[in-house]
C-alpha cells in the first residue's frame, strides 16, 4: 500500500505551500487518478512519492518501506514516467532499455521477455535499434512506459501519461494500466483529461492549492450530486 | 531590416539567459548567506589571480618581441603579435560554438516562426557570437596595447585607434569563423555538420599552427653576442611582418590615420560581406540543419548483454562523452596534448634539440622526478570527471530515481577517468622514460605515483561536480569549458601536482633525503589525500542524489 503522510513542501523559506498537510493511501489493484489545476501541487507530490523531491515533513511509504530509511529498497518498488520524458539521444531504444535492466539487475532472459511484450503492445518494436535522438513525442512517451515497467515496479507512478499519445497509443496504455493493477500492483497517475480519469480511475485525488481536496471513488462523489465529473471538478476547485 | 526588432531580440537574448548573473551564481557555494558570499569573493579573487598573472605573462612576450622589433628597425612587432595571437584565439575557439550560436540555438526554432526576418535574425545571432568572443579578444590584445604605450608614449590619437582596434578587431575572426560556418552548413547538407566542420577545422588550424611554428623555428638557432644576435634575427622578424601583412596593418594603424582608415575599410567590408552571405542565406541553413537531425535517424545493433550495474554507468558516460563533438574535441585534447607537443616539436626539427639538451640536465638527481611532475601535470589538467556531472544535463537528476548506492555512480565515473588519463599518463611516462633515458627501475613507482594523484584528483573533481552541477545548458561548451566547476577542477589538478612535488622534489632538496625516501613519502601522502578525496565524493555524490 502507498502512503503518504501528512506531506508538506514549500520551495522558499516565505513562499506559499506547494503541497499542504497531504494524506491519502491507495492499495493494491487500485488505479488512482490525481487531478488539479495547474499548479495545483501535483508534480510536486509525484516527486516526492518517486523521490526525486524532500518533503519539508511527513513521509511517504510502500508497503511500509520509506524512501528515507531504504532508498534503494524504496525505489526498486517504483517506476516512473515524468511528464516529458529525458533520455540520452545518443542512445538506440535498446541500449536504454539495456542499461535500465543492468541497473535494476534484471536477468537477460526476463528483460528480454518483458521488452518484446512491452514492445509489441506498445507498436514500438521496429523502433527499438533507432537513436531516440529521432523519435517523437509519442515515442519517447511509450519508450518512458516501457523503461519504467522493465523492472516490473509494485508501483507505477506517471505524470500525464495520455499527453501526446495518438487515440491508439492512448488506448494500448489505458489497457496496460489496468492490466498492471489486476496483477495487484498501484497506478497512481496525473491527468488534466477527466475522461480518462473517468473510465480508468477506481479512485481519485483532487488538488487544489497543495491541498487534498476530494479523496474517494467518483461514484461516491458523484452519488453526493448528480453532476458530470467535469462539473463537479470545477466546483470542488472553485469553492476551495 | 528593423534595427528595433534585432534590439528586441538582442534584449531577450540577454534577459533570457543572464550571462553575468549565471556566472555569479556559479561561483557561490553553501547554503548561508555569509558562506556563499565569502565562496563567491575568493573564487572571483582566485580567477582574477590567474587572469592577472596570464595577461602580465602576454604582456611580457608582447614587450619582449616589440624590443626585439625596434633592435631590428621594424616597429610596432609586439602590438603585430597581440593582433595575431587573438586573432588566431577567435579563429580556434569560436569555430566549435558557431553553428550553435548561428542556427542551431534551440531558442532559434521558436524564433524563426515568428514575424522577423531572415536579415533581423542572422544580424541578431552575428551580435551575440561576437560579444560571446569579445573578453577573449580584450584579453590578447589589451597588454599588446599597453606594451604599445610603455614603448612609444601615449596619445589621444593611440587611445581612439586602439578602441577602434578593440571593438573592430573581432569582426574579422568572427566573420571568417561565420563564412565558414555556413560553407561547412551548405557542404555537408546539415548532416553531422558541427563534427564534420570541426574536424577538417582542427586539421587546418593544427597545420597552420605547425607551419607557423616550424618556419619560426629554423631560424631560432641564436648566439649569445648582440650583434650577430641583431643580424639573425632581421630576417625572421622581417618574414613574421611579411607572413602576418594584415596584422602589420593593425598594428601600424594605431599610429597612422590613413592605414587605419584602410584596415577599418578592410574589417567593415568583410563584416558586411559576412552578413549578406549569412543572412542571405540564413533559412536555407536552418532548415538544413533542422533535417539534417531527422536524416540522420541510425539504426544499430548494439550488444545489450546483461552487465553489472557500475559497467552499464560507465557505457552510458561513454555515450554521453561522445554525445557532442563539443565533449570529443575538448577531452580528446586534453587527453592527446603530450602527443601533439611531441608532433609539433618534431615538425619544428627541435626534438632533437630537446633530446640533447636532456643529456645535460640528466645529470642533476631532480631532473628525474620533474619529468615524471610535468607528465602527471599534463595529463592530470583536464575536465572529464569535474564536469562529469554537469555533462549529463538535466537527466542527472534521473540518477536519483535508480536503485543503486551512490557510490557506484562516483566509482563508475572514477573508473572510466581511470581508464582514460591513467591509461594515457602510463603510456606517456613510459615513452619520456625510453625518450629520455630514465631508470626502468623507477618507473614501477613513477606510474603508480601517478595513477594514485591521478585517482585522487579525479575523486575531488567528482566531490566538485556533485557537489554544485552545471545541469542547465544549451550548448557542449557550458558543460565545460565555460563551467565553473571546469576551472576549480584545473585549480584542484594542478594544487594536486605541487602537493606532489612538495615531496616528491621538496624533500630532498631541503631536507636532502634520498629520492627513494622521498618517492615513499610522496606516494604514502598521495594515497591519504585520493582517500580524503574519495570520501569527499561519496559524501557529495549522497547528497546529490539523496
Amino acid at each position: 500500500m502507498l502512503i503518504c503522510d501528512k506531506l508538506y513542501k514549500r520551495y522558499a523559506k516565505n513562499a506559499p505551500y506547494a503541497v499542504e498537510d497531504l494524506t491519502l493511501k491507495v492499495g493494491e489493484g487500485e488505479i488512482f487518478g490525481f487531478l488539479g489545476p495547474n499548479g495545483a501541487g501535483k508534480s510536486t507530490t509525484i516527486k516526492m512519492i518517486v523521490s526525486l523531491l524532500n518533503s519539508d515533513s511527513g513521509e511517504v511509504s510502500l508497503d511500509g518501506i520509506t524512501a528515507k530509511d531504504d532508498p534503494i529498497a524504496y525505489k526498486r518498488l517504483i517506476g516512473y514516467v515524468a511528464d516529458e520524458p529525458q533520455f540520452y539521444d545518443k542512445m538506440s531504444a535498446n541500449e536504454h532499455l539495456a542499461f535500465i535492466g543492468d541497473l535494476y539487475r534484471i536477468p537477460q532472459d526476463e528483460r528480454t521477455e518483458r521488452i518484446s511484450k512491452l514492445a509489441v503492445t506498445l507498436r514500438l518494436q521496429d523502433a527499438l535499434d533507432d537513436e531516440i535522438g529521432s523519435f517523437s513525442h509519442g515515442m519517447r512517451q511509450k519508450l518512458a512506459i516501457i523503461s519504467a515497467l522493465l523492472p516490473a515496479p509494485k508501483l507505477l507512478v506517471l505524470d500525464e501519461p495520455m499527453v501526446g499519445l495518438d487515440p491508439k497509443a492512448s488506448f494500448e496504455v489505458k489497457n496496460l494500466l489496468k492490466e498492471f493493477a489486476k496483477e495487484g500492483k498501484i497506478v497512481f497517475f496525473s491527468t488534466h483529461v477527466l475522461e480518462v480519469a473517468q473510465q480508468l480511475c477506481t479512485s481519485l485525488g483532487i488538488i487544489n492549492e497543495g491541498k487534498l481536496i476530494y479523496h474517494g471513488t467518483f461514484e461516491a462523489l458523484q452519488n453526493e450530486r448528480d453532476e458530470s465529473l467535469e462539473e463537479l471538478f470545477l466546483e470542488l476547485t472553485e469553492k476551495s | 531590416m528593423r534595427i528595433p526588432v534585432v534590439l528586441l531580440l538582442l534584449k531577450s537574448y540577454l534577459k533570457g539567459t543572464k550571462p553575468l548573473r549565471s556566472v555569479t551564481q556559479r561561483f557561490s557555494f553553501g547554503k548561508k548567506k555569509s558562506v556563499r558570499t565569502i565562496s563567491g569573493v575568493v573564487l572571483s579573487l582566485l580567477m582574477l589571480a590567474s587572469l592577472m598573472s596570464f595577461v602580465f605573462l602576454l604582456g611580457t612576450n608582447y614587450y619582449n618581441y616589440q624590443l626585439v622589433g625596434m633592435m631590428v628597425g621594424v616597429p610596432h612587432v609586439g602590438l603585430l603579435m597581440g593582433a595575431a595571437f587573438a586573432t588566431l584565439s577567435l579563429l580556434i575557439f569560436a569555430f566549435p560554438a558557431a553553428i550553435n550560436i548561428l542556427h542551431a540555438a534551440k531558442e532559434i526554432e521558436r524564433i524563426r516562426a515568428l514575424a522577423i526576418s531572415e536579415s533581423e535574425l542572422a544580424l541578431s545571432r552575428m551580435i551575440i557570437f561576437y560579444f560571446n568572443f569579445f573578453p577573449i579578444y580584450l584579453f590578447f590584445v589589451i597588454p599588446a596595447l599597453i606594451v604599445g604605450i610603455m614603448t612609444t608614449g601615449f596619445s589621444f590619437f593611440y587611445l581612439l585607434s586602439s578602441l577602434l582596434l578593440l571593438l573592430v578587431g573581432p569582426m574579422i575572426p568572427i566573420s571568417l569563423v561565420s563564412l565558414l560556418e555556413v560553407g561547412v552548413v551548405h557542404l555537408t547538407k546539415g548532416r553531422r555538420a558541427q563534427r564534420s566542420g570541426e574536424l577538417f577545422y582542427l586539421v587546418v588550424m593544427m597545420a597552420l599552427v605547425i607551419g607557423i611554428s616550424s618556419q619560426m623555428g629554423k631560424n631560432a638557432e641564436m648566439t649569445g653576442n648582440l650583434e650577430e644576435l641583431t643580424h639573425q634575427l632581421a630576417p625572421v622578424i622581417k618574414k613574421l611582418t611579411r607572413f602576418l601583412a594584415p596584422f602589420a596593418l593593425q598594428a601600424q594603424g594605431l599610429y597612422n590615420p590613413i592605414l587605419l582608415l584602410v584596415w577599418l575599410a578592410g574589417a567593415l567590408l568583410l563584416a558586411y560581406i559576412t552578413f549578406t552571405v549569412t543572412a542571405g542565406t540564413y533559412h536555407h541553413a536552418c532548415s538544413l540543419l533542422a533535417s539534417g537531425g531527422y536524416r540522420t535517424k541510425k539504426r544499430r545493433k548494439n550488444n545489450t548483454g546483461e552487465q553489472k550495474p557500475i559497467v552499464a554507468l560507465m557505457k552510458r558516460d561513454w555515450t554521453i562523452l561522445l554525445s557532442t563533438s563539443g565533449f570529443i574535441f575538448e577531452l580528446g585534447g586534453e587527453l592527446l596534448i603530450p602527443l601533439i607537443l611531441i608532433i609539433t616539436y618534431t615538425a619544428m626539427g627541435i626534438i632533437g634539440d630537446i633530446s640533447q639538451a636532456t643529456k645535460v640536465l640528466a645529470q642533476y638527481p631532480i631532473f628525474e622526478p620533474v619529468v615524471v611532475l610535468i607528465v602527471l601535470l599534463m595529463s592530470n589538467i583536464n575536465l572529464l570527471s569535474c564536469t562529469s556531472v554537469s555533462r549529463q544535463g538535466k537527466l542527472a537528476l534521473h540518477d536519483r530515481l535508480y536503485p543503486l548506492e551512490p557510490k557506484i555512480f562516483v566509482n563508475a565515473k572514477f573508473y572510466l577517468h581511470m581508464a582514460l588519463v591513467g591509461t594515457t599518463n602510463t603510456i606517456y611516462l613510459l615513452a619520456a622514460t625510453l625518450i629520455l633515458k630514465l631508470s626502468i627501475g623507477n618507473l614501477w613507482f613513477y606510474v603508480m605515483l601517478s595513477l594514485i594523484s591521478i585517482a585522487g584528483t579525479s575523486y575531488f573533481h567528482l566531490a566538485i561536480d556533485y557537489h554544485n552541477p552545471l545541469l542547465e545548458w544549451t550548448s557542449a561548451q557550458q558543460a565545460m569549458k565555460r563551467n565553473p566547476n571546469g576551472f576549480l577542477g584545473m585549480l584542484v589538478s594542478f594544487l594536486f601536482v605541487v602537493w606532489v612535488a612538495l615531496f616528491l622534489v621538496g624533500l630532498p632538496y631541503f631536507f636532502k633525503t634520498s629520492q627513494s625516501n622521498a618517492l615513499m613519502a610522496a606516494l604514502g601522502m598521495a594515497v591519504g589525500t585520493a582517500k580524503a578525496g574519495q570520501r569527499l565524493a561519496y559524501r557529495s555524490a549522497k547528497g546529490f542524489l539523496a
